[in-house]
């Protein structure tokens, strides 16, 4: 359906500030995620890409500049559907069991499909869980599966949704390797479909090198944007993420969105 | 002489079956969200409504519901608007709910005192046909809410974040659940009373969770505990010759252990399948 509309930014920031207490975590960023890009937003701890995130999804308010949502003000976006957003923390569980199969299909709910019935619902919810490898998982407890599970759920969950866009914060957080290169290889097929996709990261790995642009955040005096472009990052980046990364003990560092080894650079 | 040969007892067990269906259908929804204590203050707040139906002489079952879908609102309101927690919010609005019961009732004079402890703790007897009329009718209108924006409560309650990514309009949907949850303890008032009503919503969700995997059948088999607690409760209670209360929350409590022992097979069986 969104096929057939002229291609309109996902995303556009103008000058967008969030401030915390006074404090600015997002200063002056200025960007714009055009349809069908495959964005990574990174940088070290606490330089504000996961609020910057949240700002572009309107779960945090501006305190200054303008978001817009595929070129529509927050305020009269409605076509939530296109977007498909895997938080960074898990799902609240709560005091009732909540099956694997409910978490994933609660993500095709909304007020559109409120009067109807969802047919595809089911077998949507199969295909998706057999995307990341959770066939017939569908009736377990959500709080039953182990923390790469969950993780590979809420992808999954993702998928269910009609969505064009996907935005995702710190995918491979705590995951192992193996969900790790399947869940690039599940992004790189939504990606090759022509989806949007939009992650942030602190760590340099299979997922991060599928990007074709990044944005690297840290404090500058003229913003929170230390670099956007093109992929692989230029030399002087390289050195200030591969350093903080270090500081960080992440140890994932991988060389393709480096684009030569570490041992090279200054 | 069975009981229902007495009309009234006739009446007051459709009563008690449909808080037992109602209830925990919401009180799944609550506990989810970690708000479990929710209906108590509903509770409390609905009983300032009957004391203000004894001293105008109103409806009590209508003034309570108008009292607390208001109170419901106010909460939503300090809760989303204010920098007052939300237990807090909660806490002020009960205080204010009890004390406001017992005052207008006082002022009503006598009547309104003796009146009261039915309110509070139940009564067979109280339940009149044009109650049941409205209780059936404000069950009713539970379900279709249920239907209609039940999957977006349960969106809401996995995650506040990506329930507003799908559009979900979160403020207007817990708002929804607290109307509701007021709605099952005016619901619940005649038969099990205000102060024990929050009971029959959480009770059957906690026996039924221990046996369930899921959100639905956890529902599901909650209002099917909450059936059978509000019959076996008014039952004792009639030959028993106390107040429906606390004979349909022991009732209640009683299943949560029976659960708990039929839980052990069960965990046994499921752990063997994935092992």
């Amino acid at each position: 359906m969104s096929m057939s509309t002229a291609p309109v930014a996902p995303f556009a920031l103008r000058r967008a500030c969030v401030e915390f207490d006074g404090e600015h975590v997002v200063d002056e960023v200025d960007l714009t995620i055009e349809r069908g890009e495959f964005v990574a937003i990174l940088g070290e701890n606490g330089t504000g890409k996961t609020t910057l995130m949240r700002a572009m999804l309107g779960l945090v308010p501006l305190a200054h500049g303008t978001l817009r949502l595929f070129d529509k003000p927050l305020d009269h976006f409605h076509d939530w559907q296109r977007i498909a957003y895997v938080p960074q923390r898990l799902l609240a569980a709560g005091n009732v069991p909540v099956s694997v199969g409910e978490v994933v299909r609660s993500a095709r709910f909304s007020p559109r499909s409120r009067f109807r019935p969802d047919r595809d619902g089911k077998r949507r919810t199969h295909e998706a869980l057999e995307a990341v490898a959770l066939a017939g998982r569908q009736h377990d407890r959500f709080d039953s599966l182990s923390g790469g599970q969950q993780r590979r759920a809420m992808i999954a969950r993702a998928l269910v949704s009609d969505a064009d866009t996907y935005v995702l914060d710190e995918p491979t957080a705590g995951i192992d390797a193996e969900s790790q290169a399947q869940l690039a290889s599940t992004l790189a097929q939504l990606s090759e479909r022509g989806n949007t996709i939009l992650l942030v990261t602190h760590e340099l790995g299979a997922v991060a090198d599928l990007a074709t642009r990044a944005i690297v955040l840290g404090r500058t005096d003229h913003g929170s944007v230390l670099y956007d472009g093109p992929t692989p990052l230029p030399l002087h980046l390289r050195h200030d993420i591969a350093h903080h990364d270090n500081d960080h003990r992440t140890g994932t560092l991988s060389t393709p969105l480096l684009d030569d080894p570490l041992s090279e650079s200054p | 002489m069975s009981m229902l040969s007495y009309d009234f007892m006739q009446r007051a067990l459709v009563a008690a079956v449909i808080v037992g269906v109602i209830a925990p259908l919401i009180g799944t929804y609550l506990v989810q969200r970690r708000l479990a204590l929710l209906g108590d203050g509903m509770g409390h707040v609905a009983l300032t409504g009957v004391g203000i139906a004894f001293l105008l002489g109103t409806a009590p079952v209508a003034t309570a519901m108008v009292v607390a879908a208001i109170g419901a609102v106010i909460i939503e309101v300090i809760r989303a608007r204010s920098r007052t927690a939300g237990d807090l919010a909660l806490a002020l609005i009960f205080y204010g709910g009890i004390a406001g019961g017992v005052l207008f009732a006082s002022l009503a004079g006598g009547r309104g005192t003796a009146a009261l402890t039915q309110y509070l703790f139940g009564s067979l007897t109280t339940v009149s046909t044009s109650d049941l009329v409205g209780l059936a009718l404000l069950a009713l209108i539970v379900i279709v809410v249920l239907i209609v924006f039940g999957r977006e409560m349960f969106a809401l309650s996995l995650d506040v974040d990506t329930a507003r990514v799908q559009g979900i309009r979160t403020t207007g949907m817990s708002t929804l659940l607290t109307v509701l949850a007021a709605v099952a303890v005016v619901v619940g008032m005649r038969t099990v009373g205000l102060l024990l009503v929050s009971a029959i919503m959480i009770v059957p969700v906690a026996a039924a969770q221990q046996l369930t995997r899921s959100f639905l059948t956890t529902m599901g088999l909650a209002a099917v505990l909450g059936v059978i607690a509000a019959t076996v409760g008014l039952t004792s209670s009639f030959y028993l010759a106390v107040p429906p209360g606390p004979t349909i929350v022991f009732a209640a409590l009683a299943l949560f252990p029976i659960a708990a022992l039929i839980a052990v097979p069960i965990r046994k069986r499921r752990r063997l399948e994935h092992s």
